[in-house]
């Protein structure tokens, strides 16, 4: 018996409205439908159409006339009249990758309790030496961090530390709008960084339930 | 944006609608209203559109931001997920922080770092002992 392909299940149900048709993502993984992507009409290597059967003064024609540099403005022409492709940023943004390594974050348990165990291992593998960490035994008896600064502007977002934490503690979020004004607000520290966990942590939590597939 | 295609977004908005897309987006779209988030920016999609191009935020505050889309509509926007935030609870955990800050970046309200550890060394602290 062959095995189903899985990732041709419909993961979401087909909605139909005003606006078009909601085509089904192929996987979890892609961003938009196969059905939506672009198909060049010709291969490279072939020839045009015009010069399929063309004759020697066919190919004259052409070259006298340069019906080719007025067949391109005509294309510049159509583009003028079709909408852009250009993003209007603020307003529409382009597709990420559930991977996307951007601004970095701490997560919590459910509970409430911090996932960090203080094992250094993201400090141990930063290539950029980026991360600092210092540690202390608490009044419960578990070691947590007491330091966990990130220099952002050392680091190279690499996403070693989080590939390195056991614990899925050290993430790094979707979110790359956290430009600043000055170095200084660019070197995190602890409380920094579970505050980017906790208000992000819906999305995080969505990523990380998208990528587990492949890991 | 094609003529054709602003003038039917215009008739089908009206003039006040219109104008108000203008000031946010530098053009105007008809779109199907996903949702709306707390803080009034609306969330439209239209599947007609170009690739990438089939989703956007009308945001609220005239200051806008792009740092003003709380995560869950990030996530919608940036197509990481089809599912509608307003259906999924906005906050499954207690210590999850609701009220989202955009980047404050160039204000008072600023990020500062500081240190979150105990000093491990203490200074000398001079005390002047009167003479005998």
């Amino acid at each position: 018996m062959r095995p189903t392909l899985l990732a041709h299940r419909l993961t979401v149900p087909l909605q139909r409205s005003a606006y078009g048709v909601r085509t089904p993502a192929v996987a979890a993984f892609s961003t938009s439908a196969a059905s939506r992507a672009y198909i060049p009409h010709r291969r490279p290597d072939e020839p045009e159409e015009f010069y399929k059967n063309a004759n020697v003064m066919d190919h004259s024609a052409k070259a006298l006339l340069i019906t080719e540099l007025f067949r391109g403005a005509w294309i510049t022409l159509e583009h003028f009249f079709r909408p852009a492709f250009t993003l209007h940023y603020p307003a529409e943004k382009g597709p990420l990758s559930p991977r996307f390594r951007g601004e970095h974050a701490l997560r919590r348990y459910p509970s409430g309790e911090e996932r960090c165990i203080a094992c250094k291992l993201c400090e141990a593998i930063c290539p950029a030496q980026a991360i600092t960490i210092e540690s202390e035994s608490r009044d419960d008896g578990s070691r947590r961090t007491t330091r966990y600064d990130i220099d952002m502007t050392k680091c190279i977002y690499c996403g070693f530390c989080q590939e390195a934490c056991p614990v899925d503690a050290i993430v790094e979020t979707a979110n790359y709008e956290y430009s600043t004004e000055t170095h200084e607000e660019l070197l995190y520290n602890k409380e920094k960084l579970l505050n980017n966990g906790d208000k992000w942590e819906t999305e995080i939590a969505a990523n990380l339930e998208a990528d587990h597939p492949y890991r | 944006m094609s003529l054709i295609r602003a003038v039917k977004y215009i008739l089908e908005a009206g003039p006040r609608e219109s104008l108000r897309q203008f000031m946010r987006l530098d053009e105007v779209k008809g779109g199907l209203l996903i949702g709306r988030d707390r803080y009034g920016n609306e969330y439209y999609e239209n599947l007609k559109e170009k690739l990438n191009r089939d989703r956007w935020v009308v945001l609220a505050r005239s200051d806008y931001d792009a740092t003003q889309v709380p995560p869950e509509w990030h996530k919608w926007l940036h197509k990481l997920t089809d599912e509608n935030p307003s259906n999924l609870p906005s906050r499954p955990y207690r210590w999850i922080v609701s009220h989202h800050v955009e980047n404050m970046t160039g204000t008072t309200k600023a990020f500062t770092t500081y240190n979150t550890t105990r000093p491990k060394v203490s200074a000398w602290d001079p005390q002047v002992k009167p003479r005998a």
